[in-house]
């Protein structure tokens, strides 16, 4: 298994929280009491944090950042409830994300049977390597300017762009996923006269999805980031042309709520997958271990 | 002791791997060279003319014009990423109550696409390097920073009662403990951090001041000079192979003692 194998397999980048001390079942109400009074103070301390950067925020752009014309925490808010109520807003939202999921969709269409063929034979795999190193570590808006003349400022260019970069991460994790599976693996399948179904089911499904997984967040993440990169650079319809749009005639309240938005996809899309992925794979290790 | 024949042997293995890694791209370059050879599509000029072209913009006066400026802005961005995402990190690491509080800021932050944060740059540093480097440090340092907080909490409890009954200093704790391991998991966050931050440097040039590779291509697609424009893409591809090359070496040299710690783990010598 490669090092990026290791750092990108499920649960290696996740936040480690620190087991709960063990108590005896009879301090079971004790320790209850006591996790609620932590979580309290943790929710203290956030909402601390939290009203620490609004004031900071707020303090900077009154003073320092005047001439910079960003809005303070509580004009943003309001553009923001102006803003959120109009048609355009959600046009632009809606596009972002069905450019991100139309791209995120074929490249895994493309990069999992190519990859799981790609670790299921070892001939290929030496074949392609080079191409694959190469692909992937090519800065997928490298062909920006290129799907840019092809196909303009449409859907088209940004879902291309989109595949050209999500395609590889699916790709290789799929690869490693083929190539998990064990020898014994297989021979006790064998010995045992399983079904294919089971086989896919027990054997070949558990042992690569961790894998699959790791690669499906990779790649959404980057369809999120290549499509507002596209929509900015490209001028296809969505958050980033919006953003663009802002920039260039100085709205920069409409500006920044625009970036919120691409925040809160960003952090939406997070959790979506992080759900997701405890829901599939949630007998694997890298899920249990934090859990009661 | 390794035996005469043993090498010839090797050398052949190695000849054969090698042939095996490079057929594929060998042809698939002999094709692009045979389909394009008479292409008349304007947008897809004859692989003979990209080279010619490539060689004429890239040797040498390119590489000190366009692609030298880029590095520069990268190796900047990307180190003052590195020193924040660790110190900060480790800063976060240790005091846990503070990371658990700044955690949801954080995590809004590395959740949102960087090229939304591009604008507020550029609003605040405007066109030129500035904005262009703090881009590519910006979005380059939260993958350093949450895996650093990782990799720091990831030490093992026994060393910590250890070095705490020893009464080692913190400074010297950070040093030879807590550094040493989460340096893997580091490693990996930079790894990340370095992909994203050249397309980050690409897209910050596409839109900033005049120089660098990313404004190089964009503007020769604006300019109809195709052949340019490929020059350019082929040169970025290379750019961004060698640099991962670049990385890899580093972290296998850094890292030499935790590959053979992790083989002899799993009953290798």
């Amino acid at each position: 298994m490669s090092p990026t194998a290791t750092a990108n397999a499920p649960g290696a980048a996740r936040e480690v929280t620190p087991p709960r001390p063990a108590g005896s079942i009879g301090r079971a109400a004790a320790r209850k009491r006591k996790t609620m009074s932590a979580r309290l103070t943790s929710a203290a301390g956030k909402l601390v944090a939290l009203a620490i950067v609004v004031v900071a925020w707020h303090v900077f752009v009154t003073g320092p950042g005047k001439a910079s014309g960003i809005p303070t925490p509580l004009q943003l808010i309001e553009t923001g409830a102006d803003l959120v109520v109009t048609g355009q807003y959600w046009d632009a939202v809606g596009n972002t994300l069905l450019t991100a999921l139309i791209g995120f969709g074929l490249s895994v269409l493309i990069g999992v049977p190519l990859g799981l063929v790609n670790g299921t034979y070892r001939k290929v795999e030496q074949s392609t390597s080079f191409v694959v190193d190469f692909g992937r570590t090519i800065p997928g808006v490298a062909i920006l300017p290129l799907v840019l003349l092809l196909f303009g400022g449409t859907r088209t260019m940004a879902v291309v762009l989109v595949m050209f970069s999500a395609v590889w991460p699916i790709l290789v994790q799929s690869t490693y996923a083929a190539q998990q599976l064990s020898l014994q693996m297989k021979q006790v399948a064998r010995a045992f006269r399983l079904s294919p179904t089971s086989r896919i089911r027990d054997i070949y499904l558990p042992s690569s999805l961790p894998f699959l997984m790791t690669g499906l967040r990779i790649a959404a993440t980057i369809s999120l980031l290549i499509t507002i990169s596209a929509e900015f650079l490209g001028g296809a319809d969505g958050i980033g042309q919006r953003l663009y749009q802002a920039l260039t005639v100085d709205d920069t309240q409409r500006m920044f709520v625009y970036v919120f938005t691409a925040g809160v996809l960003g952090i939406c899309l997070n959790r979506l997958l992080v759900l997701a992925q405890s829901r599939v794979l949630w007998w694997h290790p890298s899920e249990r271990v934090n859990k009661p | 002791m390794v035996a005469p024949v043993r090498k010839g042997e090797q050398a052949v293995t190695v000849v054969r791997r090698l042939a095996w890694e490079l057929w594929l791209p060998a042809l698939l370059i002999a094709l692009w060279a045979i389909f394009s050879a008479t292409s008349t599509d304007p947008y897809f000029p004859p692989l003979s003319e990209i080279l010619d072209k490539f060689a004429d913009v890239w040797f040498f006066e390119g590489i000190r014009t366009e692609i030298w400026p880029s590095l520069q802005r990268l190796f900047v961005g990307f180190a003052l990423a590195c020193v924040a995402g660790v110190g900060l990190g480790l800063a976060l690491g240790v005091m846990t109550r503070v990371d658990n509080a700044v955690r949801p800021i954080v995590e809004f932050l590395r959740a949102t696409p960087g090229v939304a944060i591009l604008p507020v740059m550029i609003l605040l540093l405007g066109l030129g390097d500035s904005m262009k480097v703090a881009i590519i440090a910006l979005v380059a340092t939260w993958p350093i920073l949450l895996n650093t907080i990782d990799g720091v909490r990831s030490v093992e409890p026994v060393l910590h009662q250890v070095t705490a009954s020893y009464r080692i200093t913190l400074a010297d704790r950070i040093r030879f403990v807590i550094l040493p391991a989460a340096s893997p998991q580091i490693f990996a966050g930079a790894r990340t951090a370095l992909a994203i931050s050249i397309v980050a440097m690409v897209v910050a040039e596409m839109v900033g001041t005049p120089g660098g590779i990313g404004y190089y291509i964009l503007d020769a697609q604006r300019g109809f000079k195709i052949t340019s424009m490929w020059a350019g893409i082929i040169a970025l591809g290379i750019l961004g192979y060698l640099l991962n090359k670049l990385f890899a070496l580093v972290e296998r040299r850094v890292l030499a003692w935790h590959a053979g710690m992790t083989a002899h783990n799993r009953g290798g010598k």
